[in-house]
This record gives structure tokens, C-alpha cells and sequence, in this order.
């Protein structure tokens, strides 16, 4: 048995094909109910986000694939031939490879990104509710959780993208240990100052000022963060009560000195001052940086911070990685070991089974045996059975510790035609 | 020092030299994995170092005092303990980074340059009220310690934010500020009880003390003084910043000169010296000054 993978994503398809294939939630059970029951998959799984569509399946490769185009066409109305070529198809260590990456983040949109380890775990718990997910696949996808979890505590992976308001916020995070018991104060009121202290807000500042030459403005802005209006006039003598500042004026010289915040600085007894100053022409007088415990980032300066993150995440990246190739050799060990047990069991009951219907076919043959010749005759070809089926389990032992183990374990299935009798079995049994 | 004692120090310093190197590394090459790894090998360390400790207290019947290599170690373990504490219970992330090198350095100066400390074990277990002066002079010389440590943490941090990068490796400021204040306080309490118990058992000790121009008690004074007056501008004067750290630092490495810079000498010819004065004689006093005196008789 195979693991596959249909899918599409980001990178693959644009939103208007990804949005064809969306799986709404309330509709994944009914999915891969259907999978599973009317399309001949073993196992099922359906992993959709706004970003990919992926069909996680156990069977046989071709079968199984076609099961779920047919799917994909009867009841999610998908054109799957003229959607070819936004379709990937994946097997196996792949199929391993490719969710241990999805776990981890590294095929997100945004690198790192936690929002997707949930949804493959829902997606994972969602199939095992209806059913379509057993061994093989509840297996891969409980993987691939720990890849994630790993990935995410072992390296810095998840620390997430920064923008120029989240490096803000990192920093005031470096410099403020908590920032539910600071101050920030939104000088001006321009779009790159509003959003940084919408980031400010978020991450659940005490109380957020609000100050602008138009007193009006400055109103609108306080009330949508649920700030307070300081006075234009006023803010300067206020600042001291103040720990961050973002400055966003259209104003064409400085607005606040070097020699205004040595003053501030003195009646702050020298507690830490955060100046963000995303204006051009800037703010603030970089010369303020020479203040101990004054600490003015300017737009480039956040820049240098984003594109710092950015860079460190394209090494993160590089440890996911090796977190990952950890975890898929554990796993194609475990996956090709794993149709040994099953097999070995098949042929001896094949075995058997041939015994049987010789020992029936020969005895009215044999009846002038007594009892004890009768024993010999089956001990015989019990020991004959044994002997022959020695050498190919030794060699169906060495098969699973090979890279392609699994297409011989299947060759040796097809050789004793095992799978018909066991479905021959199954459909006599009732 | 028992064999299985100098076999556990030596296994402590391994473990402290490799959390240090690892620590250094995840640091600069920003692998979280060898952080974890270095505070494991730091834990182990330390475990090794106390169990070690306890073999010499219990197996060979030694007391805390006999050997200095002993007492360092005592005074590392608590430092580890308590700073890997607070590590876990604050938000001063990756105060071991500091430690660890400490620990490494602490353990390794008694043994490459060896402080006397001959007839010390006598003495102290002789007269408690002087071994309790020195075990909570050494607790606060624990929190001095600390206290260096976020005020190094400080100043680093400032500096990676003054050049506009973001280092999430070190603790925010003010945590790292308010640790500083803290362990200051801590230190400067236990080194202030400590002194206390110091001069009442010098004003009531048998003999005469000798050691008028005993640097280690001149070295202690402007130790106690800089904490004192960091206490002040922080505490009632309300001041923050890096001055105050660089303080803090000063003040640290004088505690340390007091401990380790200064020769220890408890000597037992002192009797001799003090008999004239008509008291049973104790002394503690530098080797210099011993050599000094013992060229005058």
C-alpha cells in the first residue's frame, strides 16, 4: 500500500483555481466519506487552507489517484483535466516530505506562520471522526506534528515575519519587558504611525495618546484605538509620562530635539524612552541617540530590522530542514517495515492454505494410512512448506531496510497473488 | 580535598568549559539547540559538583571550611542554583549564558593559583559566629554575582538596540534592570549581615587581631560603599541607565578582588604573636603581613 498526495497550492495555482477546490469544513466529513466509501480509497485525508487543497490518500498508486480525480470531478465539480497542470501528485517519502514541510511552515505563504500546524492536526482529527483515517495516515499526519512542534522549538522558525509595525513592537518588546504597564504616545497621524500603534494596541499597551496639529484628527484616531487626545501644545510638557513614542508628522524640520529630551530625560531619572520615528523628513533629531537610554528608531532603521528577520528565517530554514530529513528517515524506516509483519503473515496462511487443499484432494487417496502415516504425510509437507518459505522471508526481512523495499514487498504480493486471495477470503466470509 | 571531591570538580569544570563554548555558540551562530543542550550540561555539571560536596561532607567527615576549593565550589552551586532560579521564574532569559562562564572561572582559579587556607577549618568550626560571617559574606558575594551578570545582560542589550538590531537572545531592559536591583539588594543585605558578624566576633575575639592593614577588610569597605550608593540612586533616588550598571560591575569585581585578589592567611604560629599581649591569640591576616611581622620578632 501506497501513501499519495493530490493537491494544489500557492505556488502552483492561483486564488481563483485554489478557491475551486476549497473544502468547506462542515463538508470534509461528508468528503472523505465518500472517498472512502464510494471511490475505493483506504484511507483519506483533506487538508484545506486558503493557501493549498491537498488530498492526503493510502491505496494503490493508480487506483488510487484516479479515485479521488473522479472525486474531484463528480462531486466537487473540478475540470481536473483542464487543472492539470496546477496539480501535484506525490507518493510515499514525498508525501512525507511535503506535509513534514507544511507542518513546519516552510511551504506557507508567510515562512513560519503557526496557523497551519492547527489546521493539519483538525485536518488529522477530522478523518479519524469519520473514519478515513487509520493506521497509515493517522501515523504520517501524528508525524508531521511533531515535525511542526519540533521545528518550532528547536529552531526560530516561528518567531514570525516581521513587518515595519511588528518590528516595532519586537523592539519595544526588547526594551519593555511589559508592555501592558507602558505608555505610548501617536504623534501625528500618518498611515505608517496609525498602523504601527494598531500593532502597539494588539499587543495590549497600557494606554495609547494621541496627539495632532488637527485636534479633529487627532479625536477620529484616539477613538478608533480607544486612546486619549493630549493637546498638540501640550504633548512636549507630557512626555516624561510617556515610554514609546510614534511620530508620523508631515512636518518639514524636527519636532522633537536633542536638547528637548536630555530635559525629558532628567525628570524621567533616565527610564528607557522607545522613539520610532516613521516620518520623512524625520522627527526626531537623530542626535537624541547619544541620550543614554533613548533609544530612536528611523524608518530605515526598521528596515534594517525586517530585512535582518528576513535573512535569519532563510537560515531557519536551513535547520527546518535537517529537522525534517531527522524525522523522514524515522519515518520510511517505520513505513517500510511496516508491510513485512502483514506480508509474512500472508504467505504463511497462503501456505497453509495450499496445504490444506492438498492434504483434502489426497486424502481419499490415502485412506489405507493409519493414523500415524497421515500426521507424517502433513508434518511432511508442513516441513516442506517451512523450507520453502524460508529463504524468500529472509529476504522479505532485508527488503524492508531497502530504499525501494516497498516495491519489492508488493512484487513478492503479486508472485503468491496474495492480495486476490485475501479479497477472495474476505468476500466468502461473512 | 577527598579524591572522589577533586574527580567531581574536575568533571563540574568539563561541564562548565563546554555550557560556556555551547552558550557562546548559540549566541552567535543562533542555534537554540545548543542553548538547551548548554543549560543541560550546566545542570549536570553543577549536579556533579554537589554531589561531590556531599561525598566530602558525609564520606570523608570534612567540613565546609577545610578546603577553599570547597568553599568556591559552595559559592558556585549557589550561584548556579540560584541564578538558573530566577532564570525559570523571571524574564531575565538566558541568564546562564552568564553563569555558566562564571562557574567555569570561579572553579578554576583556586586551582591553578591556590589561595592558602591552612588551619582555617580549626578556626572556623572553633569559633561558628566567624564561619557564619564568612558563609553569608560568600551568599552575598552570590547576589553581587547575579547582579553583575543582568548588569552586563543591560549594557549588551543596549548596545545591540543603540545600533538599531534586534537581539531576542538577551533579556528586555527592565527586566534585566529590575533583576540587577534585586540581586543588588539581596547581595548587599547578606554582605552587610555578614560584615556585621564579622566585627562582633573581631570586637569579642580571643587575642589580638593583627590585621590593622588587612587589605581584605580595607577592600570591603569600598565594595559595600559602591553598592550602597547604587542602592541609594536606584532605590530612593529613583535613578535608571547604564551608569548605574557599570556601578553594579565595579562593585562586583571589588567583592571579587576581596575574595580571591587578597592572600587568606589563618596562621597558626599567630598564637605565638599574640601571647605577648596576654590573650589567647587568632589571627587572620594576609601572608605579607605574617612574613612582616614574623622578620620583626
Amino acid at each position: 500500500m501506497h501513501i499519495l498526495t493530490l493537491g494544489l497550492n500557492h505556488k502552483t495555482a492561483p486564488v481563483e483555481v485554489r478557491e475551486k477546490l476549497a473544502f468547506l469544513e462542515t463538508a470534509q466529513q461528508s468528503a472523505l466519506e465518500q472517498l472512502v466509501q464510494r471511490y475505493g480509497l483506504r484511507e483519506a485525508a483533506i487538508l484545506s487552507t486558503c493557501n493549498r487543497s491537498e488530498i492526503y490518500m493510502a491505496g494503490e498508486t493508480t487506483a488510487t489517484v484516479q479515485g479521488a480525480q473522479r472525486f474531484l470531478a463528480e462531486v466537487q465539480g473540478v475540470d481536473v483535466q483542464a487543472l492539470q497542470p496546477h496539480f501535484y501528485e506525490l507518493s510515499d517519502g514525498d508525501v512525507a516530505q511535503h506535509l513534514f514541510s507544511v507542518a513546519c511552515g516552510i511551504d506557507s505563504l508567510v515562512i513560519g506562520e503557526s496557523q497551519i500546524l492547527k489546521q493539519v492536526r483538525e485536518a488529522l482529527e477530522l478523518a479519524q471522526a469519520s473514519g478515513a483515517a487509520r493506521h497509515l495516515l493517522n501515523e504520517l499526519f501524528q508525524r508531521s506534528l511533531r515535525v511542526g512542534k519540533r521545528a518550532r522549538t528547536e529552531t526560530d522558525i516561528g518567531r514570525g515575519q516581521l513587518s515595519i509595525g511588528t518590528a516595532a513592537v519586537e523592539l519595544a518588546g526588547q526594551i519593555f519587558d511589559r508592555l501592558e504597564e507602558r505608555r505610548a504616545l501617536l504623534l501625528g497621524a500618518g498611515e505608517m504611525g496609525e498602523l504601527t500603534a494598531q500593532y502597539l494596541v494588539d499587543s495590549g499597551i497600557a494606554e495609547l495618546w494621541v496627539t495632532n496639529r488637527t485636534q479633529a484628527r487627532a479625536e477620529e484616531v484616539a477613538r478608533r484605538f480607544g486612546g486619549s487626545v493630549v493637546p498638540f501644545a501640550d504633548f512636549a510638557a507630557r512626555l516624561e509620562e510617556i515610554d514609546i513614542i510614534i511620530s508620523s508628522t508631515a512636518a518639514p524640520g524636527f519636532v522633537l530635539g536633542a536638547e528637548d529630551l536630555r530635559q525629558v530625560m532628567q525628570r524621567r531619572r533616565g527610564r528607557p524612552l522607545f522613539l520610532i520615528d516613521i516620518a520623512v523628513p524625520r522627527d526626531i533629531d537623530p542626535q537624541v541617540r547619544r541620550l543614554d537610554n533613548v533609544f530612536l528608531f528611523d524608518i530605515d532603521d526598521l528596515e534594517q530590522v525586517v530585512a535582518s528577520n528576513r535573512q535569519d528565517r532563510e537560515q531557519e530554514i536551513d535547520k527546518v530542514r535537517k529537522v525534517i530529513d531527522e524525522e523522514l528517515r524515522d519515518f520510511l524506516h517505520w513505513f517500510k517495515a511496516r508491510g513485512t509483519g502483514p506480508l509474512v503473515r500472508d504467505l504463511h496462511r497462503h501456505a497453509e492454505d495450499l496445504r490444506q487443499v492438498e492434504l483434502e484432494r489426497w486424502m481419499g487417496k490415502l485412506e489405507h494410512l493409519s493414523e500415524q502415516d497421515r500426521h507424517t504425510v502433513e508434518a511432511l509437507l508442513q516441513g516442506y512448506a517451512n523450507k520453502l518459505l524460508h529463504q524468500p522471508l529472509v529476504q522479505i526481512r532485508a527488503f524492508a531496510n531497502e530504499d525501494e523495499g516497498h516495491t519489492r514487498l508488493d512484487t513478492v504480493r503479486r508472485l503468491f497473488d496474495l492480495d486476490s486471495g485475501a479479497q477472495d477470503k474476505k468476500q466468502v466470509e461473512p | 580535598m577527598t579524591t572522589a571531591c577533586a574527580v567531581t570538580l574536575g568533571i563540574a569544570l568539563l561541564c562548565y568549559f563546554i555550557a560556556t563554548l555551547l552558550y557562546q555558540g548559540a549566541f552567535l551562530l543562533r542555534r537554540n539547540t545548543w542553548e538547551r543542550w548548554a543549560r543541560k550540561v550546566l545542570l549536570t555539571g553543577t549536579g556533579v559538583l554537589a554531589a561531590g560536596i556531599g561525598m566530602h561532607f558525609i564520606m570523608a567527615g570534612l567540613s565546609p571550611f577545610s578546603d577553599v576549593l570547597v568553599v568556591v565550589s559552595l559559592v558556585v552551586i549557589s550561584l548556579l542554583v540560584i541564578g538558573l532560579l530566577a532564570e525559570r521564574r523571571t524574564r531575565v532569559r538566558n541568564l546562564s549564558s552568564m553563569l555558566a562562564p562564571m562557574g567555569f572561572f570561579g572553579l578554576l582559579y583556586p586551582v591553578l593559583l591556590p589561595i592558602r587556607f591552612a588551619e582555617a577549618e580549626s578556626i572556623l568550626v572553633q569559633f561558628p559566629l566567624l564561619g557564619l560571617h564568612v558563609l553569608v559574606c560568600l551568599l552575598g558575594l552570590v547576589g553581587f554575582a547575579l547582579a553583575c551578570c543582568t548588569a552586563v545582560a543591560y549594557l549588551v542589550q543596549v548596545q545591540f538596540l543603540k545600533k538599531g538590531r534586534l537581539n531576542s537572545y538577551l533579556p528586555a531592559l527592565d527586566a534585566a534592570a529590575s533583576a540587577t536591583y534585586h540581586f543588588a539588594a539581596a547581595g548587599f543585605s547578606l554582605f552587610t549581615l555578614g560584615l556585621g558578624m564579622g566585627l562582633i566576633w573581631f570586637f569579642g575575639a580571643p587575642g589580638e587581631y593583627l590585621g590593622g592593614s588587612d587589605l581584605k577588610i580595607w577592600m570591603a569597605l569600598p565594595c559595600w560603599a559602591v553598592f550602597a550608593l547604587y542602592l541609594y540612586l536606584r532605590g530612593v533616588d529613583g535613578q535608571h541607565g547604564s551608569r548605574l550598571k557599570w556601578l553594579v560591575i565595579v562593585g562586583f569585581l571589588l567583592s571579587l578582588f576581596n575574595l580571591l585578589g587578597v592572600r587568606h592567611n589563618f596562621d597558626p604560629n599567630a598564637a605565638s604573636l599574640g601571647a605577648g599581649q596576654g590573650k589567647e591569640a587568632l589571627v587572620l591576616l594576609p601572608q605579607a603581613d605574617v612574613d612582616a611581622r614574623m622578620r620583626l620578632v
